[in-house]
């Protein structure tokens, strides 16, 4: 797996961790089992060999392996119960993201945090986040279906025009990394990429600030709102 | 064989092996642009696209793989399984021929037309279609101008009904069998059974999907598209779409099942073990594929229990697919087993088989799959089922099929070669892929090296690249050796 910058990765990361495990066990007992009883098979095939009699067990050894997977698959479901994300808290940082062919838009409530004030900010294809903060996302479509993947910030939503889908990660250490869209959008698909950074709080700060106020400029005097930067519905 | 059930027979595999070998064709385009993105193909790129210096052009790669996976699918498996139907079937059930011969004979025809209507879609005005196989609106609908979408949807139809026409047959075929004894019928007919009873219940299903679809391309409705408007939901296509797409891994399996079970007891000369279990495996398998769509959509914004519904109900076709697994071992433990070509396929589509189903446990899980959910994971997975594990269980249908229609198999050491190629090749293949995905590679991606963290993969997309090319190979060899000695 990728480097994981996120607070609650670790979650996904352990039950991945357990299940390939698991598959790989599963799978190397049925394929030795599978081997072992074709090799005795073709031995006796070569040397003529009487055939031995089907064991009468047959039916438990099936049980057994049809009540193992029941127990195994059961743990794994409330393991990836308990592993749930659930709800972000409420003082999250809330980003709106607009999804299109073939960019990602962002929209932050600004310093004040309150979106639809004058002080709101839109960025193009650059998401800034604060560390240690928890970070909810709500993500729309304008056009086909996108998705919004943060693979190191192990995030995941699937937008679908006309609908919102939410997410929320908390970013753990500062960096850069990336954001893919995962669902097939069109012939640009590959290209709809976003530079994510995680920037400590200060940085963070100082660059919503000034940028909300370059913003703010522009828009007073009447100047054309830079790329990303127009009003979208609720 | 009857004559005429003969020739129709010949014709739908050979329309399958067309198809087959277009498809494989267009994955090992799609092997090298991702293992060597932008660099011109070798060989074939100059003629297939003289404008961009022999290198896959960006608009032209989803197109490649929506024609790969459609005409796999569709074109490939769905005939060749409908063919071996028709040959295989009669004798299981004590018949001369089936009940119904005309219906496979205007599947033919069907599949023909489709096929026809498919490579047309290729050459119309704003491009081939270029939605992926499940032709997702508004992608689909609004965004794929042009007559190509529209030639899609009419080829999958005619492949669709096609498939209806053969599975009737087969129903009729078994269940109007005289003197027929259910606790008596082979798993290689129960196979076919149940498939065809899935074909019954979920084509009409893709069937109305695809005529939504078409009416909101020429009719002027938009039920799956126009955020705007009220009423119009992508979301609903996709809940149907999945409703047919998940039982069709079924459909397609089925067969492969019943067909192992039979080549590995007869190669073994006994009854395959716990053939009741096995029976009612399929059975649990067949009423589950219904209940277990639900899993495509986990990252679409399904209600949390039902997401963990679906997610429990998945999980649980591993108990029955252990069941199979369990009888096979079972089959040949204290038997002796001489060469046999059936059976070697078998051996090998058993491998395939294990790998591919126990990949499934980390996609089934909610939390996991929300990193792997349409990663490269989720293409090895299917693939080692639905194309390397099916591929190897049609060699060994097709390898007795052949006798039944006075054609000469390869010989056995030729069998055996191929099979086990074929599933290194697999295994070379998909493996990488599995890697891929858990290293966060989403799929479909024209090139992954616009991604920094990515980077580091590259080796194992050369590594799939590589074996790609053996299991082309594999499939060449078999070609020619049978074609030298058919007769
Ligand atoms: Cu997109």
């Amino acid at each position: 797996m990728p480097p994981d910058l996120s607070a609650d990765g670790h979650r996904i990361d352990a039950l991945l961790r357990v299940s390939i495990g698991l598959t790989a066990a599963l799978a190397a007992a049925f394929l030795l089992a599978l081997a072992w009883v074709v090799h005795r098979a073709r031995q006796r095939a070569r040397t003529a060999a009487p055939e031995a009699a089907a064991p009468p067990a047959v039916a438990v050894a099936l049980g057994v392996a049809v009540l193992v997977f029941a127990v195994i698959d059961l743990t794994l479901a409330a393991r990836s119960h308990r592993a749930a994300l659930g709800p972000p808290p409420p003082d999250a940082l809330r980003v709106e993201v607009l999804a299109q062919q073939w960019a990602w838009r962002f929209r932050y409530a600004g310093p004040d945090e309150v979106f639809g004030t004058a002080d709101d900010v839109t960025t193009l294809n650059d998401l800034r986040l604060p560390v240690g903060r928890a970070v909810a996302l709500e993500v729309r479509s304008l056009d086909v279906a996108h998705g919004l993947f943060l693979p190191l910030l192990r995030s995941r939503a699937d937008a679908y025009p006309g609908r919102t889908a939410r997410t929320w990660l908390r970013p753990a250490r500062e960096g850069r990394t990336e954001l893919a869209c995962s669902v097939l959008c069109g012939a640009a698909h590959y290209q709809m990429r976003a530079e994510v950074t995680v920037l400590s709080n200060e940085q963070y700060t100082h660059w919503m600030n000034g940028l909300s106020d370059d913003q703010r400029r522009r828009a007073a005097a009447g100047e054309a709102p830079p790329p990303g930067a127009w009003a979208w519905g609720p | 064989m009857h004559p005429d059930d003969r020739r129709t027979a010949l014709r739908t595999l050979s329309l399958a092996g067309l198809g087959a070998a277009l498809g494989g064709l267009l994955s090992l385009l799609l092997r090298w642009q991702l293992s060597f993105p932008g660099r011109p193909i070798p060989l074939l790129g100059p003629l297939l696209f003289p404008d961009h210096r022999g290198a896959v052009p960006a608009a032209s790669y989803p197109a490649l793989f929506t024609l790969h996976g459609t005409v796999m699918i569709f074109f490939a498996v769905t005939p060749a399984l409908s063919a071996l139907a028709l040959i295989r079937l009669p004798p299981l059930v004590g018949r001369e021929r089936p009940a119904h011969p005309a219906l496979h004979r205007a599947a033919l025809g069907l599949f023909a037309l489709g096929l026809a209507l498919l490579l047309a879609g290729l050459h119309a005005r704003f491009g081939a279609p270029a939605f992926g196989w499940t032709a997702a609106p508004p992608l689909s609908t609004a965004r794929s101008p042009g007559a190509g979408a529209t030639l899609w949807l009419l080829a999958v139809a005619c492949s669709a009904l096609a498939t209806l026409l053969g599975s009737f047959d087969v129903l009729a075929t078994i269940v109007g069998a005289p003197k027929l004894a259910w606790s008596r019928l082979p798993l290689s007919a129960w196979g076919h059974l149940f498939a065809a009873t899935l074909n019954a219940l979920f084509l009409p299903i893709l069937l109305g999907a695809l005529a939504l679809l078409f009416s909101d391309r020429h009719l002027g409705t938009a039920l799956f598209t126009a955020p705007s408007q009220p009423g119009g939901d992508a979301l609903v296509y996709q809940h149907l779409f999945w409703i047919f797409g998940h039982p069709e891994v079924y459909i397609l399996i089925l067969p492969v099942w019943g067909a192992v079970s039979d080549a590995l007891a007869r190669a073994a000369d006994r009854p395959p073990a716990l053939r009741r279990a096995v029976v009612a495996a399929m059975a649990a398998v067949t009423l589950l594929s219904g209940l277990v769509y639900g899993h495509h959509l986990l990252t679409a914004g399904l209600s949390p229990l039902l997401a963990q519904g679906f997610m429990t109900l998945t999980l649980l076709i591993s108990l029955p697919s252990a069941a199979f697994v369990a009888s096979w071992i079972a089959t040949l433990h204290g038997a002796s087993l001489g060469p046999d070509a059936p059976a070697s396929y078998s051996l090998a589509a058993v491998v395939l088989f294990v790998l591919g189903g126990l990949t499934g446990i980390p996609l089934a899980l909610v939390t996991t799959d929300r990193f792997l959910h349409d990663s490269a994971f989720v293409v090895g997975h299917f693939h080692l089922v639905m194309a390397a594990t099916i591929l190897l269980g049609l060699f060994a249908m097709l390898h007795e099929a052949l006798g039944r229609l006075g054609l000469r198999a390869p010989s056995i050491p030729v069998a055996r070669l191929h099979a086990w190629a074929t599933a290194l090749g697999a295994l070379g293949v998909f493996i990488p892929m599995l890697r891929l995905g858990l290293g966060g590679a989403p799929r479909r991606l024209y090139d992954p090296d616009l991604y920094r963290y990515l980077h580091p993969l590259l080796a194992w997309q050369r590594v799939a690249t590589v074996a790609a090319a053996l299991l082309f190979t594999a499939q060449l060899a078999w070609l020619v050796a049978w074609w030298r000695g058919r007769r």
